[in-house]
């Protein structure tokens, strides 16, 4: 074995040999730089200005909170956003010394379906690594289920190229057209709550476990938390599973018992409301924000 | 496992440095870890695949012998009818017996007779077209007398299964792979590093070019009744770098991975989109699939020394055949179809129409630029039979570049337009190379400059991992 592995380190192997090791020393040496880089910039304390009021969540919060109403207010919702993204993101803001108040959390029926677990495991976990991976740490991944070679190329992609000198973990609101003319609501209803035919299982295990954990985060750090159910159309309503309706109900009755505030509005069921039959327009969040903010208000 | 896995990054190495350890010492020990290794590479998808392809090269290992010690020519002549019959009857039946119960109870409905003839649940394994073809080009070989048969089991069974071209080949033949089993590989520095940089090549052709072209080629084919004429050109377009992208990329790294073994691989594509007619791009598209249809089917049938209508059936017979090898689907028939139609017009021209270089005065390489654009119009033409999913849809396609009512559309299509006029002009530059990565800066720092921001591309354009187009076939 020895003539052989001898025979292996002949001038021309050993060469090649000592140049790929070079080379990949030197690829990752650059890595190694850039990780490094965006590992700093990431730990500058993140900006949300003089802000007393966040809006965190998923689309359906980036769509229906519009800060031009208060200049204490910032929507930092992402789509997609998963409860562990909104936790990790909260809980750097309020690590940060910000004057943070009140934290505003969407929570409607989809977020307590199997489905915002899947998302770790399906296509659309790409998105959720590529937006967050500044905060998402192995340590916050391990013991979940989630897609390991997603969260590479995505480790890879957003902190090994190139500085990442734009913050993607903090959201922005987005103004949308209406265009419920043309909305699918079965396919969006069977997204939120069907796999297979079946009522999709609630997301116990992963979801509402960092819900529990941004409720818990919130009263360690004396900030009001209120969570929001942004509006639906009343077709949409109509068909969310009664199961779902019942969990709710009983998610939010637990965490009331904690302190935390809940905010439901239901507006008119004009189109023009409405982007689609869970998401409002812009002009939907003409309506929905002030309301938002008067209740913020009469918390004081 | 696919190349651009995390698996191969770790399978790869491995196999490199102890075939590198067992190359010093017996052939056989080495030969039988390659075996080892290739069945692995390929039983990662189904080590159900296995048995069919340890049962066609069994056959064809036998027949080969047999073929090599039978002198009686009827015998002979039996020998390989059965070789050929066991390897089209296997091919025929994961890949086409359904398309042909299909089309029989289509037929059968047509004509009033109801039938409920129900389809049978058959997995097609992956790469059968390919090491079909392989093991029959063998036994012709070897019936022909042009080659010997080989005795070691082991060495043809490697021959059959040498994982880097195994599913999506080159399709090699036994005059240029199998004598190669049968010696022991020198490491050369110059082709390991080459090796490397054909990888290199390959999957950026893979990941950024055709992973990405994808996603805008499928929307397109999607949603073409939505787009208006531009878009729906764009798609074709897409779809044409799609294919390209996926196969050239494929075999760039096939070729790179057993230049690091010692083998050599015969070219498969050779710029195909700069070819100045069709016939051209023939010489250049699939080299390893043309040239087998042309020396077993095409000569055989009496090719083009008899008479212009002998020679156009010829034609037109390697080219259905050609279609119906990539899939069992109409589509690919009238692709094959199509491709003679355009091809036919050359049978009657006296100029042949090979590879040639680009003509030097301005008027010439003006005229070339045209015939370059033109040929590559009627190639995109032709993608559009080849990608659809029915003959309905490619007609409907088709008629959408007529569509010439303004649809607003948000460009998202036109992200990557610019990367991939920069990858044409990228391989414009580099088409007189062996495979787009010959025109590289001398300085070594420079050089490994340049890899790491091809690295950090390919990293940054990954999409979901995609399996190769041509795996399916």
């Amino acid at each position: 074995m020895r003539l052989y592995i001898s025979s292996f380190n002949s001038l021309f192997m050993k060469k090649f040999v000592t140049s790929v090791i070079a080379f990949s020393l030197l690829l990752v040496a650059y890595y190694g730089v850039n990780i490094m880089v965006n590992s700093h910039l990431n730990s500058k304390q993140v900006k949300v200005g003089d802000s007393k009021i966040i809006a965190v969540g998923d689309s359906h919060i980036m769509t229906a909170v519009d800060p031009q109403f208060s200049m204490d207010l910032i929507n930092i919702a992402q789509s997609s956003e998963p409860y562990l993204a909104s936790y990790l993101k909260i809980k750097k803001i309020l690590e940060s010394q910000s004057e943070v108040e009140t934290v505003v959390l969407g929570l409607g029926y989809h977020n307590l379906s199997g489905y915002y677990d899947q998302k770790l495991l399906t296509n659309e976990s790409t998105a959720i690594f590529d937006n967050n991976i500044q905060l998402l740490g192995t340590y916050e991944l391990s013991n979940q289920s989630y897609d390991f070679e997603r969260y590479v190329n995505s480790f890879l992609k957003n902190q090994c190229i190139y500085p990442q000198l734009k913050k993607r973990y903090l959201g922005a609101y987005k103004a949308t057209r209406s265009d419920l003319a043309k909305a699918d609501l079965s396919q969006t209803v069977k997204k939120h709550f069907y796999e297979e035919e079946q009522i999709h299982d609630f997301s116990d295990t992963f979801n509402l476990f960092y819900l529990g954990q941004i409720v818990n985060l919130c009263s360690d750090y004396n900030i009001n938390l209120v969570l929001a159910k942004t509006p639906t159309t009343k077709k949409y309503m109509s068909q969310v599973p009664i199961v779902y309706r019942g969990k709710l109900q009983a998610v939010v009755a637990n965490f009331k018992k904690k302190g935390v505030y809940t905010f439901a509005l239901e507006i008119e069921d004009k189109e023009v409301y409405f982007k689609d039959h869970s998401h409002l327009s812009a002009q939907g969040a003409q309506v929905f924000t002030p309301k938002l903010l008067d209740y913020i208000a009469r918390l004081k | 496992m696919l190349f651009q896995s995390y698996e191969f990054l770790f399978f790869f190495p491995t196999v490199f440095i102890l075939f590198w350890v067992l190359n010093k010492g017996s052939l056989s020990a080495r030969n039988l870890f390659l075996l080892g290794a290739s069945y692995f590479f390929y039983g990662y998808w189904d080590y159900r695949f296995l048995a069919l392809i340890l049962a066609s090269s069994f056959v064809d290992y036998t027949v080969g012998l047999l073929l090599y010690k039978s002198v009686q020519q009827n015998r002979r002549k039996w020998l390989l009818f059965f070789s050929i019959a066991f390897n089209l009857g296997v091919l025929g039946y994961c890949k086409y017996l359904n398309f042909f119960i299909e089309n029989f109870a289509g037929m059968l409905s047509s004509i009033g007779i109801v039938q409920d003839i129900s389809t049978l649940s058959i997995i097609l394994p992956v790469g059968i077209s390919f090491y079909t073809f392989q093991t029959m080009s063998y036994t012709i070989d070897v019936y022909r007398k042009s080659i010997n048969a080989e005795k070691n089991i082991i060495t043809f069974l490697t021959f059959v299964s040498f994982f880097p071209q195994l599913v999506a080949g080159p399709i090699e033949r036994a005059s240029n792979l199998l004598h190669q089993f049968n010696r022991k590989s020198k490491f050369n520095m110059d082709l390991g590093a080459d090796g490397l940089r054909q990888i290199l090549y390959g999957l950026f052709k893979k990941i950024v070019i055709a992973d990405n072209c994808a996603v805008y080629a499928n929307q397109a084919f999607a949603d073409y009744h939505e787009l208006s004429s531009p878009y729906i050109i764009l798609g074709a377009v897409f779809f044409a770098f799609q294919i390209y992208g996926d196969f050239s990329g494929y075999s760039d790294i096939a070729r790179g991975v057993a230049k690091l073994l010692g083998f050599d691989l015969m070219k498969n594509f050779n710029f195909p989109y700069f070819s100045k007619s069709i016939g051209e791009f023939w010489h250049r598209w699939h080299i390893s699939l043309s040239t087998w249809f042309r020396d077993y089917v095409y000569i055989p049938l009496g090719g083009s020394r008899g008479k212009r209508s002998v020679t156009v059936r010829n034609v037109f017979i390697i080219f259905v055949v050609s279609g119906f090898w990539h899939g069992a689907n109409w589509t690919f028939i009238v692709w094959g179809v199509v491709h003679a139609l355009l091809f036919v017009p050359s049978i009657f021209r006296e100029k042949k129409d090979k590879i040639s270089p680009i003509e030097v005065s301005l008027s010439s390489r003006v005229l070339d630029f045209g015939k370059i654009l033109y040929t590559f119009s009627l190639v995109c033409i032709t993608w559009v039979f080849f990608r659809a999913d029915s003959i309905e849809h490619s007609l409907s396609y088709l008629a959408g570049i007529f569509h010439l009512e303004h649809i607003p559309y948000n460009g998202y299509y036109l992200k990557f337009v610019p990367v991939l006029g920069l990858f044409i002009i990228w391989e414009w530059f580099n088409r007189h190379t062996e495979y787009g990565f010959g025109v590289l800066p001398k300085h070594k720092m420079v050089r490994w400059c340049l890899y790491i921001c091809v690295i950090c591309i390919i990293i940054y354009f990954r999409r979901e991992d995609n399996a190769f187009i041509y795996f399916q076939f």
